[in-house]
């Protein structure tokens, strides 16, 4: 059946529990690429070398009926007292779904940037970057 | 069920400024008894006729060049409150009411004194009393709420948040420059919102309740005796007037709300209040009273 996938069908979540009020996600897969050309070649050739992982979400700054605050929760993985240890990954599941199909790509990532503020007539929303660590756990897009 | 003409309706408006306190100097020179008028250094469009103004004296003197028969007091003070007309000279006479200071009779002055010191002084403009817009013919009050979208992802639908409320709007009245028309106390002169609009230093704020139905007149205390307003403060955004021979002379202005709007309403009650207290009450009701009583739970 053919499918259009729009807002409505996207998810993120952390861990294994569906962050809320989150607006939007991105996904950013990268390949290096090693030039391996030599003399006498007429087009440059490549090997693969290292894929990378990262992206960007943006959460509405919202405590939940059970006082829970999943901007917060993501926002205090980088805006901390102490510093960031090799413990402070986050798995982040990016998903598609479709009724109960799921289109998940799940990473184990560095929160490497939030930033949030306020202004008036508008409400707190939070902007977080990660950088994926590590393979991705699931790709299924 | 009713329907209400516009002639229920009416605009009461209270002068405001956005300046501070002005301070100058009463040189003996600045005051003319004969003709009960006296100047300090201002920039035009500080004051206007019929302002409300406060007059102290930084050094604690008395203000000397009033005279004792202009004091509530019937004596010096070093600060008093007066209404004020202003000339195209930026002489200043004071007066005890709005409406002599927007007529602007020398007879009908504050008598002065001459002075021999100079006498420094602040003046802040006070304008608390709210009058009736004279011959307003028609007014329009818009609020207006913000929606924030807060739809996130897997919502079905759109999620707003109610945000920041604002107002808008505008009136018109006959253009005139005395109050002519008085009913409860004397009324504001259209004129007065052609000058809001062109304020520089003290800029264009005004205060205003526009009322959706007034209380009746014929003394009796029912239901129709209800007041419901709106109450706002307000800035002038634009003023003009329209001047054609074969039509009235009529100014619009339209003006933003700053601050809270209120919608409010003073209600007769259709009982009598009783006292509650400790004393004993003795209650007698006829066939057609109407007291009613609480029930003990």
């Amino acid at each position: 059946m053919a499918k259009v996938y729009t807002g409505r069908d996207g998810r993120l979540l952390l861990g294994s529990n569906i962050l809320v009020k989150v607006t939007s996600w991105t996904l950013q897969a990268d390949l290096e690429t090693l030039e391996c050309t030599t003399l006498g070649d007429s087009q440059r050739n490549y090997v693969p070398g290292v894929q990378s992982f990262s992206g960007s979400a943006a959460l509405l700054y919202y405590v939940d009926s059970d006082n829970t605050n999943d901007a917060s929760t993501l926002l205090q993985k980088l805006v901390r007292t102490s510093g960031v240890t090799t413990s402070d990954t986050v798995s982040l599941t990016l998903r598609l779904t479709n009724g109960g199909t799921n289109n998940d790509v799940t990473l184990t990532a560095y929160i490497t940037s939030a930033s949030i503020g306020a202004s008036v007539g508008e409400v707190v929303s939070a902007q977080i970057s990660f950088q994926g660590t590590g393979a991705l756990t699931t790709a299924n897009l | 069920m009713s329907v209400y003409l516009g002639s229920y309706g009416l605009v009461e408006l209270r002068r405001s400024s956005d300046a501070a306190e002005k301070t100058s100097v009463v040189n003996p020179g600045d005051v003319n008894v004969s003709r009960r008028r006296f100047s300090f250094d201002f920039e035009s469009g500080f004051l206007h006729n019929g302002d409300q103004i406060e007059i102290r004296s930084t050094n604690g003197a008395d203000l000397a060049f009033v005279d004792t028969s202009g004091w509530i007091v019937n004596a010096l003070q070093s600060a008093g409150h007066w209404y004020i007309n202003v000339d195209e000279l930026g002489g200043i006479r004071l007066y005890d009411t709005f409406d002599k200071a927007v007529e602007g009779l020398q007879s009908q002055a504050i008598v002065l004194t001459s002075i021999a010191t100079d006498i420094p002084i602040s003046v802040r403009i006070v304008n608390i009393i709210p009058r009736i817009l004279a011959q307003c013919t028609y007014f329009e009050l818009n609020t207006s709420r913000e929606a924030v979208d807060i739809t996130a992802l897997g919502d079905e639908f759109r999620s707003q948040y109610s945000s920041l409320i604002s107002g808008s709007g505008n009136f018109r009245a006959y253009w005139e420059y005395l109050p002519s028309y008085a009913k409860q106390t004397a009324a504001e002169s259209a004129n007065y919102l052609l000058q809001l609009a062109i304020r520089t230093e003290v800029g264009s704020k005004f205060g205003a309740k526009f009322y959706l139905k007034v209380g009746s007149e014929d003394g009796t205390k029912t239901t129709i005796d209800d007041e419901i307003w709106y109450e706002i403060d307000g800035i002038v955004t634009q003023a003009g007037v329209n001047f054609s021979p074969d039509s009235a002379v009529e100014i619009s202005a339209d003006f933003v709300t700053t601050g809270p709007i209120r919608l409010l309403a003073k209600t007769v009650p259709s009982d009598k209040v009783l006292q509650e207290n400790a004393d004993d009450i003795r209650l007698e009701q006829d066939a057609s009273a109407s007291l009613l009583q609480e029930d003990i739970v």
